[in-house]
């Protein structure tokens, strides 16, 4: 009951951390959000953009804004965009399913491919199989993300016909989404899966050098099923591992695949909004992150505990 | 061997599930044929504003001049205007009143109603009220008084004579009708993304980021119009969206990269609209900087350009080179100004005068959008060729407006589209409008020229002046234009009947046609 | 036997063990040829990258005017991959420098000094880490502004946390060994326990990260270039070459392909580099370090 206290309370600082350092950085980022609103030239002139400030509330001393952003989120408002006018809170958490949708397809891709590739190479070790597999996925660890997006646009899409290329399809349309979440999933879950891989390679390995596998080997047990009993439980380690270390990438950092695939999320949302100086959104949508960081790299660390009994939390 | 059984098994589950997927999707693209009279158009960013007291730039623009009517508009073949909701006009003679006599009948959108001559006044009193913060305020204080003089006639009185009222207010943004009993509905919000007008558009639906549904107005007092849907779809790469429209799953773009125009050409279900624009690229050069202030220098940097090569190679000669201020087509426009050849020897002699035989250093400040770094590059070469280093400076939107209100740049790159003199010359060469606006080069030697041609009375007194202001600007080299863009609209060889949209190169939908 | 023999033992040993793997020598290999290149690079290119010539744009490898082509400026994608080397190495080198050396002092004050120092520093990394590297990085650089400097220290603070982190749990481990109080027992200051004692041994470790980070640095800055935020031009980066090369991926792929090529065989190498050192000086740490994305 003490480690959950602690661990909120900690996750509570870093939270307000994270409110403050955004707070400040988009301020301290030169650009005035009044130019940016008012876009191209045509009729802006001192009063125009003094007129901009003051509808943005800019006039206000930072101090003040500061004091009104925090006491605001207190009471679950997370101010109202520059940009569209609209609430912070509704306009993240429209982007919110998006982005899951996303990153949950993008893990199942990981695990689907990372699993069993990791465990054909484990126990086909050395052969031309783990070879080939090892260098596929490295290849997919080394390519920047966005040109292996484009690269998976042009062949699956373009050149096959395979899949459709903009936007995230409709809600209610699910097979439509479903079809529209496959390349922006595979561009990022490949990466993922190419990690999981690798560890679940190496997990494997170890529980294959283990004594009482060794033993049960030698009482006759066919491999196939000393790794259903023994490896599995060993290979969900390295994935709770990846989700967690990837979690940040996955929510926020995917904003280059959302970018190219034209797709809402809150990456993108987020990348918007720094570029636009919309403060109330980079203010929100960073909190969200965080929030959303925190909160799945606790539960990895209480999954641990789950998978590995010898891990307990105090 | 169990493992590899086991292999085989995730293996051929993973391509049981590709393949059902598959079958599902190439199911769901062939069942509903879409219809025909759709267009589904890739849209460069995010939304931002619609409202015309508000309109931010072209994208936005280019959504707004479909839903919304204007007294008077632009034909689309040509730089004429034409009536829209006025039937006919009268001017007077001093320009200083104008009356128009409004269509009958005119229906706005969604059931709000008929469009009278309140409509108009209280657009234009909305823009010019402080409390609405537009930003047009400044480009419409010239009208002194609105008068509505009975439901269907309705009389602007200017404070001083206007040449190009209709043509650079009236048809331009603000001068977009709104229907009064819809935004005293709707609110300021509700009017930023699905304002009502009376255009041949309505705006049906709004998904913030991601797309605007435009239906045909069914009450258009032209008729509704052939294509009866516009969806507008975020596509922020342009190599994406040209992808996607060779792929069928849009059927309309406007390309403004000629690569992506090159790529698109070899495509046999396409067609394409390529229209001249009247705007520039152009490389405004800060006088206030040393050595930008010696006209010497300046001269010399525009010898060092080549154009000619520039617009057959890098742009594959959709464009044209560009030496004047007014744009080719546009009124008063004339090329008989100094146009500085390319002179490696003459360049370098003008420097020498001016007191750099060895060159110096500058920067070009841009923006990493369109031809920003295209013509950076461009220049840089150039200019090494005269002995002047030039560093490209990128920077993000955000920090380029706090250099720009700094006016911390010597060069920097923009590209701008306008369908009136009095727009170019007063946006960006008037004192008046030096930084944070859009005078780049603090060029303050004709303000004079531009009022004087705004309060012409007739068009030969105007063409005169702006003539004098074509080859006074030339001469002092506040700017090097680079070039006359050429965009393309692109789409689907079903759709027909694309107009040339002079005035705007944005296309106008309610003139596509559909082949049978 | 004195340290300094210990240490190049273990270096001996170590590079006999990436020797005798096949991948991780290759990877040495590939990383070595970067190097070479991005060092020498105005020797190994006599064409300067940035000349154009507008006369002989979009030529495909293999012709007259360049072994491996020409850009839309007619510039020769050969000594651009080259110079392009320079830069991207430079930048990742350079980046990851500054991530390891604030992340190992952090980590090193963090873990000796311990309590209230050390809460509030693993907060800070908190705060960091619950940003992704992209946004952290595009926010610095909106605060910087661009330019390769800035670049690099963008896409260095926000590769800091991995770095403390490691090193934090180092000295935790380190911390109640016997040298270390053998040290403190006879008075060594903390800067020299610090320095001397737990320093060296989180090197391995160090090295190990250092290798991996450097992958991703140089996929950061591709990202980065993508979105318009990356080196400006004239001056080649595999990325920035990649970005503008997209325009032409139906008209002319090569010039988005080449330095694809070139980054994926880097960091790959880098990457297999990082995997062999690893295994070679640090069996432990199999499972602990894992490749981070960019």
């Amino acid at each position: 009951m003490g480690y959950f206290v602690q661990r909120t309370a900690l996750m509570a600082v870093t939270l307000l951390g994270v409110m403050t350092f955004s707070f400040l950085i988009i301020r301290i980022a030169p650009g005035d959000p009044a130019l940016l609103m008012l876009g191209d030239y045509v009729g802006v002139t001192a009063q125009t953009v003094a007129d901009m400030r003051a509808k943005l509330g800019l006039d206000e001393p930072i101090a003040a804004q500061f004091t009104k952003f925090i006491t605001s989120v207190l009471r679950g408002d997370l101010g109202v965009s520059f940009r569209n006018n609209q609430p912070v809170g509704r306009e993240v958490a429209s982007q919110i399913p998006y982005t899951l949708l996303l990153a949950g397809a993008g893990i199942l891709v990981a695990i689907l491919i990372g699993i069993p590739t990791g465990i054909g190479a484990a126990v086909r070790r050395n052969t031309s199989l783990d070879y080939g597999l090892g260098i596929v996925s490295m290849i997919w660890l080394a390519s920047p993300s966005f040109w292996f997006a484009i690269l998976l646009i042009y062949f699956f899409a373009f050149k096959l016909g395979w899949f459709p290329i903009v936007g995230a399809g409709r809600w209610g349309d699910w097979a439509g989404m479903a079809w529209h979440l496959v390349l922006p999933a595979a561009a990022i879950g490949l990466r993922s899966a190419a990690l999981i891989a690798r560890m679940t390679r190496s997990a494997v390995l170890d529980v294959l050098r283990q004594d009482y596998v060794r033993t049960a080997q030698a009482k006759g047990l066919a491999v196939g099923s000393v790794v259903r009993r023994h490896v599995l439980r060993n290979a969900a380690i390295p994935v709770v591992t990846i989700i967690g270390l990837d979690i940040a990438y996955l929510l926020g950092g995917a904003v280059v695949i959302e970018s190219v695939f034209a797709r809402p999320g809150l990456g993108k949302l987020a990348v918007d909004a720094i570029h636009a100086r919309d403060y109330p959104s980079v203010q929100g949508a960073t909190l969200i992150f965080a929030f959303g960081v925190v909160l799945v790299n606790f539960l990895v660390d209480l999954s641990y505990a789950l998978i590995d009994p010898r891990i307990r939390y105090a | 061997m169990m493992n590899l059984r086991r292999a085989t098994q995730v293996a051929g589950l993973i391509l049981a599930i590709v393949i059902f997927a598959g079958g599902a999707g190439t199911s769901l693209q062939a069942a509903p044929a879409r219809p025909e009279a759709v267009i589904i158009s890739a849209y460069p960013r995010d939304f931002r504003n619609i409202d015309p007291a508000h309109i931010p730039g072209s994208p936005d623009y280019q959504i707004a001049m479909n839903v919304f009517s204007t007294l008077v508009r632009y034909k689309v073949d040509s730089l004429d205007v034409e009536p829209d909701l006025a039937e006919r006009y009268r001017i007077s003679p001093n320009k200083r009143v104008f009356t128009f006599f409004l269509r009958k009948g005119v229906q706005c959108h969604k059931n709000f109603g008929e469009l009278t001559a309140r409509d108009v006044k209280f657009s234009f009193d909305r823009i010019l009220d402080p409390a609405t913060r537009s930003r047009y305020r400044a480009s419409i204080s010239q009208i002194q008084s609105i008068e509505v003089v009975d439901n269907y006639t309705v009389r602007f009185t200017l404070s001083s004579p206007a040449n190009s009222f209709l043509g650079s207010v009236l048809a331009f943004r603000p001068g977009f009708i709104v229907c009064q009993k819809a935004f005293e509905q709707l609110g300021a919000n509700g009017f930023q993304f699905t304002p009502v007008g009376s255009g041949p558009y309505q705006i049906v639906g709004y998904t913030p980021r991601q797309e605007i549904v435009l239906e045909a107005h069914a009450k258009y007092f032209r008729g509704a119009p052939a294509a009866k849907r516009i969806v507008w779809r975020v596509v922020p790469d342009e190599n994406v969206a040209a992808l996607a429209l060779q792929r069928g799953e849009i059927n309309h773009m406007i390309s403004r990269d000629v690569q992506v125009y090159k790529a698109l050409q070899r495509d046999s279900n396409l067609r394409f609209t390529a229209t001249p624009t009247t705007g520039w690229w152009e490389v405004m050069i800060n006088t206030r900087r040393r050595p930008l202030d010696d006209v010497r220098v300046r001269r010399a940097l525009a010898h060092a350009l080549d154009r000619e090569t520039f617009v057959r190679t890098v742009l594959e000669g959709v464009g044209q080179p560009a030496y004047s201020i007014i744009p080719p087509g546009l009124f008063g426009h004339t090329n008989d100004v100094e146009k500085y050849p390319r002179n490696v020897a003459r360049a370098r002699q003008l420097l020498t005068e001016a007191g750099f035989p060895n060159g110096f250093r500058i920067n070009v400040v841009y923006e990493p959008s369109d031809y920003g770094e295209t013509i950076s590059l461009a220049l840089q070469q150039w200019f090494r060729d005269i002995g002047v280093t030039l560093d490209l400076v990128k920077l993000e939107a955000g920090a380029w407006t706090a250099r720009r209100s700094a006016g911390d740049y010597d060069l920097t790159v923009s590209g701008t589209t306008r369908f009136e003199p009095d727009q170019f010359l007063s946006e960006q060469f008037h004192s008046a409008s030096f930084p944070p606006a859009g005078n780049l080069s603090y060029y303050d030697q004709i303000d004079n020229l531009i009022e004087a041609q705004r309060r012409a009375l007739n068009d030969r007194e105007r063409t005169t002046i702006i003539q004098q202001i074509q080859r006074k600007v030339a001469q002092d080299v506040p700017f090097l234009p680079i070039f006359n863009p050429v965009y393309v609209t692109a789409y689907h060889r079903s759709q027909t009947g694309h107009p040339l949209n002079t005035a705007h190169w944005m296309t106008r939908f309610e003139f596509v046609k559909f082949a049978p | 036997m004195p340290a300094a023999n210990v240490r190049r033992d273990n270096l001996r040993r170590a590079f006999r063990t990436i020797w005798s793997r096949r991948s991780a020598a290759a990877g040495l290999a590939v990383v070595f040829l970067a190097v070479f290149l991005a060092v020498l690079a105005p020797i190994v290119s006599t064409v300067d990258p940035t000349q154009q010539n507008l006369f002989t744009r979009l030529r495909p490898p293999g012709s007259a005017d360049g072994w491996l082509g020409t850009d839309n400026f007619g510039r020769d994608l050969l000594s651009r991959i080259i110079y392009g080397a320079r830069t991207s190495l430079t930048v990742g080198v350079a980046a990851v420098a500054i991530a390891a050396a604030t992340g190992t002092i952090m980590g090193l004050l963090g873990g000796t000094l311990g309590g209230l120092f050390d809460q509030a520093l693993m907060r800070i990394i908190d705060i960091l880490m619950a940003f992704p590297l992209i946004l952290l990085a595009i926010s610095i650089v909106a605060v910087l502004g661009g330019g390769i400097v800035n670049l690099t220290i963008a896409v260095g603070v926000s590769s800091i946390p991995p770095f403390a982190r490691l090193i934090r749990g180092e000295v935790l481990k380190n911390r109640n060994r016997e040298y270390v109080e053998a040290a403190r027992a006879i008075g060594a200051s903390i800067g020299r326990v610090m320095f001397h004692h737990l320093l060296p041994n989180s090197l391995s470790p160090l090295i190990v990260l250092s290798t991996l980070r450097v992958s991703t640095v140089i996929l950061t800055e591709a990202s980065l270039s993508f979105l318009g935020l990356g080196v400006a031009a004239p001056r080649p980066t595999w990325g920035n070459m990649i970005a503008d090369g997209t325009k032409f991926l139906q008209t002319a792929p090569w010039i988005s392909f080449v330095p694809g090529v070139a980054i994926v065989l880097t960091v790959l190498s880098f990457n297999l580099l990082g995997d062999g050192l690893r295994d070679a000086l640090d069996p432990r740490l199999r499972g602990e370090l894992t490749l981070p994305k960019q």
